[in-house]
């Protein structure tokens, strides 16, 4: 039988593409290996140029990246509604300055170039916005350096891991007889997340234990004065890892109730449809506790020997306590200082300064800045009649002093012109002059006598008593003015 | 940018000028002194970016003592060796009667004394520890005899009360009227004289 290729054409692949499609269908192992789809070899791949250095970074553009992951996390935990997970250019480089200071001439170009390096597999570049963001890789190589280093043992957080795993072993192992890849996927995703955290858990402990131990044996030095302090904080330290040890009896009993579980389930079914997933659950957590076992034996056997030693230094720190009570109490004294009676401690024990800042608000009174309010005046009512009379009586003292100036000029200018003046007779004149003039009299005759008396040029003489029938109710004696 | 990290705290707004305030006035805190339990928390969460915050600042020294959780407490220091912008005179000294009645209460503490009011440690420094009660009456009520007024009782009861009241103020004893608890931070009064107290017999 002959095929007319005119009629029925055919492609003729390559000898290449042949092979390719032969071992498709039929999977020959033998075929020759560089015809074989390409397998992914990350050893040659992570040995490429560029390759490692893009993605595991130097010291300092570590710490670069982590001073940007660290503010997103502190953005993340507050309740800002600002896109703060974004970062400007001018962030990363204050990052950059921070931990890699360069010279100013330098830097834009260095700069530059470490920015479009990390756009590889750590920054996202929003090129509207002209933003950054971290990459997930980015974000992934920092949260597993935080984590390592932020570990703490959490015995609850534990505990709840292994409850959670009994809890979803119990739903796999009920559904088993319906479909067995409840199991299958209980051992694939709860346990090996849990693994992981677990060892962690372990490992926190055993390095606590590790801190404590290498503190002890290379910082207690017996002439130091931080001895106890050491000590007691290493005494400290292991009571709590006492206390977080105790917790563990958690674990060995939840350890133990699921390879229980296991074990029954293995004798159970047809364990091989499971492959080595049971023993490799039952192996993981066998050694998990014994790891655990250690680390509390190591516990309690450093425990004593860390006590005896704080013990000791304690019980003699107590005490030299007294026998510094005592020596305070002999050797105070009270002395007189300004008047004053003060105590002071023995000269050999140096004045101890305890850091107080003093924090004064000075608090003002409002009013002594607020302008008083203006006082009411009440004037008092004042009636006609009395503002009436007390008008008549000015003007009518005005009308006297103005009478008794008069007198008293005319008097003056006499004196002057003659020499000579009596008095009597200016007394009687003005008493003839108006009706009730004594008292006007005797004030012109009394000022008289005050002005002349005191003047040395004049004379001031006394005489005998006059009297004017005109007046018979009213005497004076002769008062002769001479100058 | 900054290293000061305790900003960014959810809690920072409610407690942080509490815990400036309650620093600042010489106060220790610790988690047993009641009313200081979130200044405590929040020192605790953020004592590295705290303490950068006081050293780059003010030259202060944050310090953490007493070991782990229960006997931990935390205090502000202007140590020798910091650089100390905050001016001399502010820094002030035990009075030298609250250093001698400290003491005695560290060493009545020592004892396994149950003392837990101040009138029971009046009464425990005239009848337990008779030994030094003339001494206590010669340096607080200035008395020379061995015969003690009732005034001269007066006296050292108001030192005592007045270091008592000095003692709650430095978070050392948390004092309820007459009842008073021992904090963890007392023993920072003997730590300041850990030299003294350790080389005492050559001092004597």
């Amino acid at each position: 039988m002959f095929l007319d290729l005119r009629m029925h054409p055919i492609k003729i692949d390559t000898i290449e593409q042949t092979k390719i499609k032969l071992n498709i269908k039929f999977g020959n192992k033998n075929m020759n290996e560089n015809t074989r789809i390409e397998k992914f070899n990350f050893f040659l791949e992570l040995s490429k140029p560029h390759v490692y250095e893009s993605l595991i970074l130097n010291r300092s553009l570590t710490l670069a990246v982590a001073l940007l992951y660290d503010r997103e996390r502190s953005a993340n935990s507050s309740d800002s509604l600002e896109n703060v997970s974004a970062f400007s250019e001018e962030d990363i480089r204050d990052c950059l300055r921070r931990v890699l200071p360069t010279e100013q001439r330098e830097q834009r170009e260095r700069y530059n170039q470490i920015i479009r390096d990390l756009q590889i597999h750590f920054l996202w570049r929003d090129e509207e916005r002209g933003t950054y963001r971290l990459k997930e890789y980015a974000r992934d190589f920092c949260k597993l350096m935080y984590n390592r280093l932020e570990r703490k043992f959490q015995p609850t957080y534990t505990k709840r891991i292994f409850n959670d795993l009994m809890a979803s072993l119990d739903a796999a192992i009920d559904k088993i007889d319906d479909d067995y890849e409840t199991f299958i996927y209980w051992v694939d995703y709860y346990f090996e997340q849990s693994r992981i955290e677990i060892s962690n858990q372990v490992e926190v402990l055993y390095n606590r234990v590790d801190e404590t131990v290498r503190k002890v044996r290379d910082e207690v030095k017996p002439d130091s004065n931080d001895l106890l302090l050491t000590l007691q904080q290493a005494e400290q330290n292991v009571e709590c890892l006492i206390g977080d040890a105790d917790e563990l009896n958690y674990i060995f009993r939840a350890s133990e109730s699921i390879r229980e579980r296991l074990d029954q389930l293995q004798h159970k079914t047809n364990a091989q449809v499971f492959g080595n997933r049971i023993t490799r659950v039952s192996n993981f957590l066998l050694d998990t506790t014994d790891d655990l076992y250690l680390v509390r034996q190591r516990i309690r056997r450093i425990r004593p020997h860390i006590q005896r030693l704080f013990n000791v230094r304690q019980r003699e720190f107590d005490l030299n306590t007294g026998k510094f009570l005592e020596y305070l109490l002999k050797n105070s004294k009270v002395v007189h200082k300004n008047g004053a009676r003060i105590l002071e401690l023995p000269s050999n024990t140096r004045e101890k300064y305890l850091f107080q800042d003093k924090i004064a608000f000075t608090q003002l009174n409002k009013q002594t800045f607020v302008t008083p309010k203006p006082i009411r005046v009440e004037r008092p009512a004042i009636s006609k009649e009395v503002r009436q009379k007390q008008e008549q009586t000015y003007n009518q003292q005005i009308e006297r002093e103005r009478q008794i100036q008069l007198w008293l000029e005319d008097i003056q200018s006499t004196i002057e012109l003659i020499g000579e003046f009596k008095l009597s007779s200016v007394f009687f004149q003005i008493l003839d002059s108006q009706e009730d003039g004594t008292a006007m009299a005797l004030e012109v005759v009394q000022r008289l006598i005050r002005r002349y008396t005191f003047m040395p040029q004049h004379q001031v003489k006394i005489g005998a008593i006059i009297r004017k029938p005109s007046h018979p109710h009213h005497t004076i004696r002769e008062i002769i003015v001479k100058s | 940018m900054n290293s000061y990290h305790f900003l960014n705290d959810p809690d920072a707004c409610s407690v942080f000028a509490e815990l400036d305030y309650t620093l600042r006035r010489g106060t220790h805190v610790q988690r047993q002194f009641r009313g200081q339990e979130d200044v405590f928390r929040f020192l605790e969460r953020n004592f590295e970016s705290l303490k950068s915050y006081y050293k780059t600042l003010f030259g202060l020294s944050l310090e953490a003592a007493g070991g782990l959780d229960e006997y931990s407490y935390y205090y502000l220091d202007a140590t020798e060796n910091v650089k100390n912008r905050v001016p001399p005179e502010l820094r002030q000294s035990l009075k030298k009667e609250s250093v001698l009645i400290g003491i005695f209460l560290c060493k009545i503490r020592i004892d396994l004394s149950d003392v837990d009011t101040v009138s029971g440690f009046k009464k425990a420094l005239r009848e337990e520890y008779e030994a030094y009660k003339n001494d206590f009456f010669r340096l607080l009520a200035y008395v020379t005899t061995d015969d003690h007024l009732e005034a001269d009782e007066q006296s050292v009861d108001k030192r005592i009360e007045a270091a008592f009241n000095e003692f709650h103020r430095l978070g050392w004893v948390y004092r309820e009227g007459d009842r008073f608890e021992i904090m963890p931070s007392l023993e920072r009064l003997r730590l300041l004289y850990i030299d003294e107290i350790n080389n005492i017999d050559k001092l004597r």
